[in-house]
């Protein structure tokens, strides 16, 4: 009996701790996700859902790109969450880029961006319909 | 004894996934994570407005991006622009250890880009030095980094371990009310990277490299605007002073815009955002001439 007792324990947290990836391991595997470009920061978000009928949670984080630059916006989610992620830049209150396209309705794990000015910009990070969620943005430099 | 073992099997099964469902990413891994715009509202550390601090740890550019650019002129390597390792024992407060982590750092960069694996142990060894120094050493896996280091193999990630301890090390630093050290690691990191290019347009003469030493202007304004907070403490007023002086020589370099609505287009499956708005910068021989003087000699009171 002792024995089934402590391999059920064992199996159970080795389910629950393999299915949990809203942590430092998110960015691990958003950086693995993103080939070709070196990691330059990362933005760790976890949002609760918000009410229909009620505006969105959105994490906002304050960058600077350096014109001449080419950058990398990806994003992943923690599996055990369902809120699709978002992640998009501002300069001021102009959109420059998003991983979700209203228009295609289309979603893309990453997005890249050929900057020309240096300064400051806005990174975005939101869960579709305000589902709860948990995600790693990454900001990388394309070699 | 079974209802007591099915109990507890209840009881860990429930802690375990409440664990994983409702806790920050953060507080499993002990780097509790808040948005910027969370921390505006809750973070009222009277030391320094929340806002202007994360403006500034957002906004200093990462020695990546220098040491990219300066790779990408085609410039070789040249290990004497490097800072010496052999003078930490001169880094005796905790201000000159972190204002040297930051110059390390930047070398760091540099060297994981240039691929120096030579340099880079012992570039590690130093950093390990001065980040215990300032009980930071925690978030540096220096074995791992090493081993990479040694190994000669997988760059790419003794690079990104490399970027990710520094990030994390100033998220630690910002949210355990120690800013004024982070603030003297990204000033370190930064004033290493403007001692690269300047010292590299010297040589080459390439317009990307004058550009980013001129745009460095907005940056220098945002690092006044949070050492001015520390102006009470001697070291920090001299550091300050410096960088005024600094100041005061890209007055001249005029940097104005051209507008124009960015681009997105679709190939393969990829989305490239193009910005069409352009910065036009108005910098001289004699400016950039200037500005290098000036950051070799706030470089050389900081790493001797």
């Amino acid at each position: 009996m002792k024995k089934i007792f402590f391999t059920l324990i064992t199996i159970i947290f080795s389910v629950a701790l393999s299915y949990s990836q809203c942590n430092e391991k998110l960015v691990d595997i958003a950086v693995s996700q993103n080939r070709g470009a070196t990691y330059l920061k990362d933005f760790k978000v976890k949002l609760p859902a918000t009410p229909p009928n009620s505006p969105r949670a959105i994490a906002k984080f304050q960058i600077v790109l350096n014109g001449g630059n080419h950058y990398r916006f990806n994003i992943s989610k923690a599996k055990e969450y369902n809120g699709i992620p978002i992640i998009q830049l501002y300069e001021g209150n102009k959109l420059l880029g998003t991983s979700y396209l209203t228009s295609k309705q289309k979603d893309y794990k990453m997005f890249d961006f050929l900057c020309q000015k240096t300064g400051t910009y806005k990174i975005y990070i939101s869960f579709k319909d305000g589902k709860a969620g948990c995600a790693a943005g990454i900001l990388s430099l394309v070699n | 004894m079974r209802k007591i073992s099915f109990l507890l099997i209840g009881f860990i099964v429930a802690l375990t996934f409440s664990c994983n469902n409702d806790q920050n990413p953060a507080e499993i891994t002990g780097d509790f994570d808040i948005p910027d715009s969370l921390l505006q509202e809750t973070d009222s550390v009277p030391e320094i407005s929340s806002q202007s601090m994360d403006d500034l740890v957002q906004n200093i550019s990462s020695p990546i991006e220098i040491a990219s650019l300066i790779k990408e002129t085609g410039s070789k390597f040249s290990p004497e622009l490097l800072a010496s390792t052999n003078n930490l024992d001169k880094y005796n407060t905790s201000f000159k250890r972190s204002l040297n982590l930051g110059v390390l750092g930047a070398d760091l960069g540099y060297l994981n880009l240039y691929s120096q694996n030579r340099f880079i142990v012992d570039y590690l060894t130093a950093i390990k030095s001065l980040a215990e120094g300032i009980k930071v050493g925690q978030f540096f896996d220096f074995k791992t980094l090493k081993e990479l280091a040694t190994s000669g193999e997988n760059l790419d990630s003794l690079t990104y371990l490399s970027v990710h301890s520094f990030n994390k090390i100033d998220k630690y630093l910002r949210d355990n009310h120690r800013s004024n050290i982070s603030v003297l690691i990204i000033v370190g990191v930064w004033i290493e990277g403007m001692y690269f290019a300047t010292q590299i347009n010297d040589q080459v003469k390439i317009k990307e490299i004058s550009d980013r030493i001129a745009e460095q202007k907005i940056i220098l304004n945002n690092i006044i605007l949070i050492l001015k907070n520390y102006k009470g403490d001697s070291e920090f007023q001299k550091l300050l002073n410096q960088l005024i002086k600094l100041k005061e020589i890209y007055e001249p370099v005029e940097i104005t815009y051209e507008l124009g609505e960015p681009e997105t287009v679709e190939q393969d499956g990829v989305l490239t955002v193009v910005q069409n708005e352009k910065s036009i910068i108005t910098i001289t021989e004699k400016d950039l001439e200037n500005i290098k003087n000036q950051i070799t000699e706030i470089r050389y009171n900081i790493v001797n």
